[in-house]
């Protein structure tokens, strides 16, 4: 490791990387130390030219700063602002017992503000994060809160090219995405968003499934069925007949995600939020808010008229 | 991705590029004999153009990782390199920011002004609300995006044309440079990758030669490379390594390829993101009403402008907005305005009346299609050939015209 810095603990590891905390010895500021290893087959791992080309270009409040990159022998180490926290640890320590509490409502409209503003910054600078979840996004005791782990990220043009639908963890990727569409653009990213919106109310996983099957099921069990009417050309999709099986023959429109929410909920739900959240998680990808959209949404009203 | 890893392994055709000058403008094939003569010989030669001889000191390395000689230094000095580094300035402005107390709304970085929108001259029509059921037209976004791509290309141009500039400590000749693009198109197609894939690696090998001096002998290591590095960005199925090992047929081995692309990496900072010309090049398409057959003449051009050298230091709005003026003229027809407001709002405020140097560096094109001094035949076989009705044959139909006609019609370029 470079003398400039000191390795402390590690702090886990990420898609292709292992993390570290680090100091700086100079100005005696913690930072993150990403560590990849070099000795690939393919050489340097694309997942890692592509963060550090795409996190580069991303200079925004709301976006983890990556200070500077450091070749030694066999290993890049990529260095980051360092964060106290991230999500995912954030809402585990809330647990009461062995329940899981959600995020008091204030905080939780303070951080998913942050982290629409942080996603329009991506999507108007042509980048999809394509990795959205609680364990991605940093946060520090100010209560900021920061995308982090770019590593499935990519750049897109305009009109969108065709990508891989192996992209999201499960638990927040899009039905259009499970069901075998490439043709996804930046309502992938959108569709995590509202996953992460209600498990940080209720503190649990909105959609906690095994396999991509049963995370389908959970999806429309929720959410309703779709059908050719409330989502032109789903029939199309590449993974459609395998999936429609287990719903075709009992269409439905869904639960009431209020009462869903509410019952995790000690502070009341309100219909603003729920509004916001329906927006967010729309079967259909081309009827999904946009983080911009989004970031004018009523029940942010108290940031954007402050300005 | 079954089925295109079994063409890519399928690969028959590597070779060798041999592109010392003694081969100008030949490309050697397969059963030639690639470049064999000491780097010292090959690098006098190329010293003989320009006048850095110290150059030559650098390069000889001895027997060391090929990527030192690109790099004309050793490696012992560098086993630690810093390859970026942010403003120190950025860093503290970040941790003050952070200080201060939440601001609302005022956090969000203001949308990056675009001098075209401010013209009062002229009227456009915003053409993406057209498309505003089309999410693949991104259009809520596509303002802002454009926005940012306009700026960003100013950043990720080649620094200079170090084929032009004869005096540049890096310059190259013309022919040189034509045997590594046109070479990088065939390889490109034999892989199957994006276009988006082939611009970029051209890209990349450009801002590197720019700036850095690559002895002759190690130049199709360096086009490899860049194309090894720009699938890895641009791709969804990565062609493997060993398939850019084999296509140079022993020029570069997996190791060599390894090296020069952390190398190269390195040195361009990992700014591998470019605003490709064909982002560009479809709006400009918007303008002209998605109107096939100049899309299809436009693209050719702009691969032709790619692969000549006039463009080398244009930024990709630029020579895009020129394949589409010139693929328009081509299919012109009485009625029609070659440009109006809308083509110059969405090619970023390009006038060809009052741009500089814009119907100059047309003509430059246009001479060059017509009497090529380039030879580069695996651009001129992926549009057709020789043969009749094909797009390239109409492009050059049409270009020898002009020049005939010392371009008084139809343009008046």
């Amino acid at each position: 490791m470079s003398s400039q810095f000191k390795q402390l603990e590690k702090l886990g590891n990420g898609t292709y990387a292992t993390v570290y905390k680090g100091l700086n010895k100079t100005t005696g500021v913690y930072v993150a130390l990403k560590e990849v290893k070099l000795d690939s087959e393919e050489g340097t791992p694309s997942t890692a030219i592509r963060e550090i080309s795409l996190m580069k270009e991303l200079k925004h409040d709301n976006i983890v700063r990556l200070y500077d990159v450091i070749h030694t022998e066999n290993k890049l180490t990529l260095v980051f602002e360092y964060m106290d926290n991230d999500l995912k640890k954030y809402m585990d320590s809330h647990t009461v017992g062995n329940t899981p509490a959600g995020l008091e409502m204030h905080l939780v409209k303070y951080f998913q503000w942050q982290l629409l503003e942080g996603l329009a910054f991506c999507h108007e600078n042509k980048i999809l994060h394509r990795d959205l979840k609680p364990q991605n996004l940093l946060i520090n005791k100010r209560g900021q809160l920061k995308l982090g782990d770019f590593g499935l990220a990519r750049a897109f043009g305009i009109p969108v090219n065709t990508f891989s639908s192996e992209v999201v963890t499960l638990w927040y990727r899009a039905p259009d995405v499970l069901m075998g569409s490439r043709t996804y653009t930046t309502s992938i990213d959108i569709w995590s968003c509202g996953c992460i919106l209600a498990e940080m109310i209720t503190g649990k996983p909105l959609f906690p499934g095994t396999n991509d099957e049963e995370q389908l099921k959970l999806i429309f069990d929720t959410m309703g069925t779709p059908s050719e009417a409330s989502w032109p050309a789903v029939t199309q999709l590449p993974k459609y007949a395998a999936s429609a099986q287990s719903f075709q023959q009992h269409p439905h429109a869904g639960k009431d995600m209020k009462q869903l929410l509410q019952a995790h909920c000690k502070e009341t739900v309100d219909d603003v939020v729920i509004n916001l959240l329906h927006g967010l998680l729309q079967l259909n990808p081309d009827m999904r808010l946009s983080a911009k959209q989004a970031l004018h949404h009523t029940w942010f009203a108290e940031y954007y008229q402050r300005s | 991705m079954g089925e295109t890893t079994e063409n890519r392994t399928g690969l028959s055709r590597k070779r060798q590029l041999a592109v010392g000058p003694e081969n100008e403008g030949a490309v050697a094939s397969k059963d030639q004999r690639p470049v064999g003569r000491g780097k010292r010989g090959a690098l006098a030669e190329v010293n003989a153009n320009s006048k850095r001889v110290s150059r030559e000191k650098e390069v000889q390395g001895g027997s060391q990782q090929s990527v030192d000689r690109i790099r004309g230094q050793g490696s012992a000095t560098l086993k630690k390199r810093k390859v970026y580094r942010d403003g120190e300035d950025d860093a503290a402005e970040s941790a003050a920011s952070a200080l201060s107390p939440y601001t609302g709304a005022n956090v969000r970085i203001a949308v990056r002004p675009n001098p075209a929108w401010n013209k009062p001259k002229h009227t456009w029509e915003y053409l993406d609300s057209l498309e505003k059921n089309d999410p693949s037209m991104v259009p809520e976004y596509s303002d802002d995006i454009f926005a940012y791509l306009f700026q960003r290309e100013v950043e990720t141009t080649p620094s200079h044309n170090y084929i032009l500039d004869v005096a540049s400590p890096n310059h190259i000749r013309n022919s040189v440079r034509a045997i590594l693009v046109d070479w990088l198109i065939e390889v490109h197609h034999k892989f199957q990758c994006f276009h988006e894939t082939l611009f970029l690696a051209i890209n990349l090998m450009d801002r590197f030669l720019a700036d850095n001096a690559v002895a002759t002998n190690k130049l199709q290591l360096l086009a490899v490379t860049a194309l090894f590095i720009a699938a890895k960005f641009e791709e969804i199925h990565l062609p493997k390594l060993e398939e850019y090992a084999y296509i140079t047929d022993g020029a570069a081995t997996k190791q060599d390829i390894k090296t020069a692309e952390l190398y190269m990496l390195t040195k361009l900072e990992f700014n591998v993101g470019w605003p490709n010309p064909l982002y560009f090049l479809r709006r400009l398409s918007k303008a002209d009403d998605y109107c096939g057959e100049n899309r299809s003449v436009a693209k050719f051009f702009l691969e032709y402008a790619m692969a000549s050298t006039i463009f080398l230091d244009k930024s990709a709005s630029y020579t895009s907005a020129i394949a589409m003026y010139l693929a328009r003229a081509v299919g012109k027809t009485a009625q029609t305005d070659l440009w109006n407001d809308n083509f110059y709002h969405y090619s970023g405020s390009i006038d060809p009346d009052t741009t500089p140097n814009f119907k100059a560096d047309c003509r430059a094109l246009i001479q060059e299609i017509a009497n090529p001094k380039l030879r580069l035949p695996a651009l001129n076989a992926k549009y057709g050939g020789d043969n009749a009705d094909t797009v390239r044959y109409i492009a050059w139909e049409w270009c020898t015209r002009e020049c005939n006609a010392s371009f008084a019609s139809p343009i008046q370029l």
